[in-house]
């Protein structure tokens, strides 16, 4: 790997470990993780893009975004029981639910963009 | 034998393997939405924990390094917002207004038809976050005492729906304008809507990448403030 690499991932573990830090405020409504992704969008804001190497390794890792939630999606094996028992009403929000958000977002964005 | 399948050593390789196969799958079928590589990846754990019969909870121990990280692409997705920022700013008063709304009704209408047809509040919980990036998702729902394997579900059957179906939709109730066909993939089906959006047109794209963030800090924000 690459120092830089190293020297960018770091920087993004120090926003991570901030957004931790804040959490721990009570009444704080961000969970840490996203509570960092704002410290780090300030971050670049602030300094007009950041530097290469945090901008590198935040591509690395977005790059295989996928890999990072197969652990937690790989529980769906110990809830098959509640998805059968609440099927029907899965479904619906999931199909319905997704269609009038959909077609709401979709006439609102474009009558706002007249 | 059921040591080293116990061990942080076969969760990790095994979560990798799953996530190289998934990619592999995706190419080589010409990138369907519904096998999005993380469909198959953990379709792909799943299967074996189910076939070798390994407990969830050993395997969620062993690839916790893996799960840890997730947090940090969260913080990486600050980048593409920044990116988008010129594109926000030139746009922003239909841009928020639309995302008030949008995101009250994708967690509404969602958690209201499931709370209708008989609920569990965790569940409720899990189905809240179903339009923001799964990253984001997994977060939210810990924080608001949801599932977060069930929120990842409903989030990738989220995503896949409008990916699939959206096209279609936006054509038949007329909907022409690119940010507003690309804040409805992005803002509702979030980064798989989003890959399918870019297909629609670099412009409809852009709005769709920039709507996956403000959504994602949006619905956040707000369950935090709702469910403290």
């Amino acid at each position: 790997m690459k120092g830089s690499v190293v020297t960018g991932l770091a920087i993004i573990l120090l926003f991570q470990l901030a957004g931790l830090a804040l959490e721990q405020i009570p009444g704080m409504p961000l969970p840490g993780p996203i509570s960092g992704m704002v410290l780090f969008f300030l971050y670049l804001v602030i300094t007009g893009g950041g530097y290469e190497p945090e901008r590198e390794a935040a591509r690395h890792l977005l790059s295989h975004m996928a890999l990072f939630y197969i652990p937690a999606g790989a529980g769906i094996v110990t809830l098959g029981a509640l998805l059968m028992e609440q099927a029907l009403g899965i479904t619906l929000a999931l199909t319905l639910g997704t269609l009038i958000a959909f077609v709401t977002t979709a006439h609102l964005m474009q009558w706002l963009s007249r | 034998m059921s040591t080293l399948l116990n061990s942080p050593h076969f969760a990790i390789t095994l979560t990798l393997l799953a996530y190289l196969a998934g990619h592999g799958l995706y190419r080589i079928t010409g990138k369907p939405s519904f096998l999005q590589p993380v469909v198959s990846g953990i379709a792909l754990v799943g299967a074996t924990l189910l076939v070798l019969d390994l407990d969830y909870g050993t395997y969620m121990e062993g690839a916790s390094i893996i799960h840890f990280m997730l947090g940090t692409v969260t913080v990486a997705l600050g980048l593409p917002l920044y990116q988008n920022l010129g594109l926000i700013r030139r746009h922003l008063l239909p841009l928020m207004v639309t995302l008030a709304v949008s995101g009250v009704v994708a967690a509404g209408s969602a958690t209201g038809l499931l709370w209708l047809t008989g609920s569990d509040h965790a569940t409720l919980m899990s189905m809240a976050t179903k339009s923001i990036t799964t990253p984001m998702a997994i977060s939210v729902t810990e924080s608001i005492g949801g599932y977060p394997p069930l929120a990842t579900g409903f989030v990738m059957v989220t995503g896949i729906l409008v990916a699939a179906c959206g096209g279609p939709v936006l054509r038949i109730t007329g909907v022409t304008h690119p940010a507003a066909k690309g804040c409805a993939m992005g803002m509702i089906g979030h980064g798989v809507g989003t890959t399918r959006a870019f297909e629609m047109g670099s412009e409809t794209g852009a709005f769709s990448a920039l709507s996956i963030g403000l959504m994602g800090l949006y619905t956040a924000i707000g369950l935090g403030l709702l469910m403290p």
